[in-house]
């Protein structure tokens, strides 16, 4: 077979997989199906194991919130009985970090996930073997997913686990009881994308979605009314509340994707305040990093751009799997917070559809004439193009135990995507 | 020389794509956006750049080209005649001209760009392999030692083929002369190609104006990184870089700047 033969039957082999690797993104079916402790929801997941966002990275490299937030995360395992004495395990490696995605996880932020943290567990219906998780999430400002470790946060941590998390899993067990196969994570974020949501930063609408389907069980729980309207309150007053869930749902979709021979599908965006990295679904678990940007963002009074920290997440799961930042013109509220005008949120949906390969079948924007979000980023047509994924993000400090000070759009970094491509001509002999 | 309207297709960072009869014809790099309210849009500021811009030019906008001012309507000029360029004495040639690349190098990137290429759908792999054939030709004539003569030969010959406002070959013939005219009067000694492109009847006004710097051996950017780059991977490495340019006027002439390496050096 001449070359050019070889390289048009690579082609078909690349569209082939590219239309499995999609569809299985928006066939996929994720469910909240239970809560449980990380260490024994999370295959994989032992004692002194922190995971953490983004690609793999040593302690010595972490970014300040990142570094923060493990130091948190010790405190609150009580492994450590201050910051200092953390930072020295951690040093030492006496506490073992590793990448959530490596272990089926996302969190927003530094996306830290201990033993004893409670995670949501999401299950595929179309296949039920398979399951993401992720942690809760706490508001915002002063938390430890944005680097602070004070005692505040450590309070709050274990509040969650005293009793946000037995209030939530006893109301998931109990829609379940109710003949229901747990929550539908894809049907709460088409229908909050109708209603003005991205799904990434602005989630108003998937939170008011959720304490409606939730709200009954919540309330059927035979747990003290004090304790079950403390829960409902943090709730409702967090409209973060289903990031972490939605999250979940979307790294279920994204691993349906995963491992198609010949696929260029990015199946991983992720950041560690650090590097920003991804993998593709035809490479197997290889990252293809580069240095994380630093987003544009709209600052909290008394930051600016020089106190912040480049981006950091694996919040960029939605993006991948075609929402978030790619559903903004869906959402024009956002611009509120993450800056910007709506004119641009539209822009963006528009743009991110040169750089993917569908329009989502069930994630419609009713201003774009009810099209499909972009979904399945191409690492071909990113470089052919010139254009990356954009995003919008939140931002931490760049010093440990400084918190959130902004919120805002980063656009990632093209290398990733070139190293990825090149790597792909190397594996499939081009 | 004549006026040209042409409608956008879309906007990109770095630049305009501009349509003809329903395709896509030409990249316009923008170093330096004017409008009427003598706003000045700073490349620097990368990722809103391409916000504001697109609040002066959308898809379906006419464009005119006129030499090297590209107008939209009467509300924005694009100015290319004092785009920034790299020239020959500036750049960093040191490597290149010291280097141990061989054939086997010029041949595996040559390889490696056209089958990424036809990956990116940017050529055809008839396109890739007519502008492969070309390639064997120059390195024909190269090895007879009448570089100057033959090669304009050739570009008689090709100049003007293939589709787009810049031709397939007048892209490729671009990257070989950029790279022949920056590099072997200092790698070998040669004299620059002197080519009057006025006598090149074949192809059109933009793709003449961009032959022009390409025979002053104008070095931009991201040619300088190809230039400067350590061995053949990291070299590709640029050349990528270069595949996102235009539909396949990027592909062409990272052919051709292959091509003008494995006859500078």
């Amino acid at each position: 077979m001449d070359s050019q033969e070889r390289i048009g039957g690579i082609k078909e082999e690349i569209e082939r997989a590219n239309s499995t690797a999609v569809e299985r993104i928006m066939e996929s079916e994720p469910y909240w199906v239970d809560m449980e402790l990380s260490i024994k929801a999370i295959p994989g997941m032992r004692d002194y194991m922190l995971l953490h966002a983004g690609p793999p990275i040593k302690y010595e490299r972490a970014s300040g919130p990142l570094r923060g937030a493990l130091i948190g995360a010790a405190i609150y395992e009580g492994w450590a009985s201050s910051p200092e004495e953390a930072d020295r395990m951690l040093r030492r490696g006496e506490i073992v970090i590793k990448p959530a995605h490596h272990l089926s996880s996302v969190g927003p932020m530094a996306g830290v996930i201990s033993p004893r943290m409670p995670v949501y567990i999401v299950r595929d219906r179309r296949n039920p073997e398979r399951y993401a998780y992720s942690n809760m999430n706490e508001g915002i400002g002063r938390v430890l997913r944005y680097g602070v470790y004070d005692r505040d946060v450590i309070d709050r941590l274990r509040w969650m686990e005293r009793v946000l998390y037995p209030v939530l899993r006893e109301a998931i067990r109990a829609m379940r009881r109710d003949d229901k196969e747990g929550l539908d994570i894809k049907s709460l974020i088409a229908q909050a994308i109708h209603m003005g949501d991205d799904c990434h930063n602005r989630l108003v609408a998937a939170t008011t979605l959720f304490i409606k389907e939730m709200a009954p069980y919540i309330f059927s729980t035979d747990f003290e009314r004090s304790l079950v309207r403390e829960a409902y309150s943090f709730i409702y007053g967090n409209p973060f509340t289903t990031l972490n869930i939605v999250m979940a749902g979307a790294k279920v979709m994204t691993m349906s994707a995963h491992g198609v021979k010949y696929s260029t599908i990015v199946t991983v965006m992720a950041r560690n305040g650090t590097e920003f990295g991804i993998r593709v679904s035809g490479l197997g678990d290889e990252w293809f990093t580069a240095p994380a940007p630093v987003p544009k963002g709209v600052w909290f009074p008394g930051y600016s751009e020089k106190d912040a920290n480049p981006d950091i997440g694996d919040s960029a799961i939605t993006e991948t799997a075609g929402f978030g930042g790619f559903a903004m013109a869906a959402a024009p509220a956002i611009v509120s917070w993450v800056g910007g005008s709506v004119e641009f949120a539209v822009e963006n949906t528009r743009r991110m559809y040169q750089i993917t390969y569908a329009k989502h079948r069930y994630f419609t924007i009713p201003y774009l004439e009810m099209q499909g979000t972009p979904t399945g980023i191409d690492i071909r047509k990113v470089v052919a193009t010139g254009i990356t994924p954009t995003i919008n993000t939140g931002i931490a400090h760049r010093e440990p135990n400084k918190g959130q000070i902004g919120a805002g759009i980063v656009t990632m970094p093209i290398e990733p995507f070139k190293t990825a491509l090149r790597r792909f001509a190397e594996v499939y002999g081009l | 020389m004549n006026n040209k309207t042409f409608k956008v297709h879309s906007v990109f960072p770095k630049g305009v794509y501009v349509e003809l009869g329903g395709d896509i014809v030409f990249d316009i790099a923008i170093s330096r956006v004017r409008s009427e309210a003598g706003i000045t849009i700073n490349p620097d500021t990368y990722s809103w750049w391409l916000v504001d811009l697109s609040r002066y030019i959308s898809r379906g906008d006419r464009v005119i080209v006129d030499g090297d001012l590209i107008a939209l309507e009467n509300t924005l000029e694009i100015d290319l005649g004092d785009a920034e360029v790299y020239i020959a004495d500036t750049m960093r040639r040191g490597k290149i001209c010291g280097a141990t690349y061989n054939k086997e190098d010029f041949e595996w990137l040559a390889r490696k760009t056209a089958n990424i290429a036809i990956l990116l759908e940017k050529l055809s792999a008839e396109e890739a392999e007519a502008l492969n054939e070309i390639i064997r030709k120059i390195r024909r004539i190269a090895g007879e030692g009448n570089i100057g003569e033959d090669l304009f030969e050739i570009l008689r010959e090709y100049i003007g083929l293939g589709r787009g406002l810049t031709p397939i070959f007048d892209d490729f013939a671009s990257g070989i002369l950029t790279i022949y005219n920056s590099l072997a009067i200092r790698c070998s000694g040669k004299r620059p190609l002197e080519l009057n492109i006025e006598d090149l009847k074949r192809t059109t006004d933009i793709s003449k104006y961009i032959l022009r710097n390409a025979v002053k051996g104008a070095i931009y950017e991201p040619i300088e990184k190809i230039l400067s780059a350590d061995n053949r991977y990291e070299m590709l490495e640029h050349i990528i870089d270069l595949l996102s340019i235009g539909h396949s006027s990027g592909a062409a002439f990272s052919l051709g700047v292959i091509a003008g390496l494995m006859i500078s050096i």
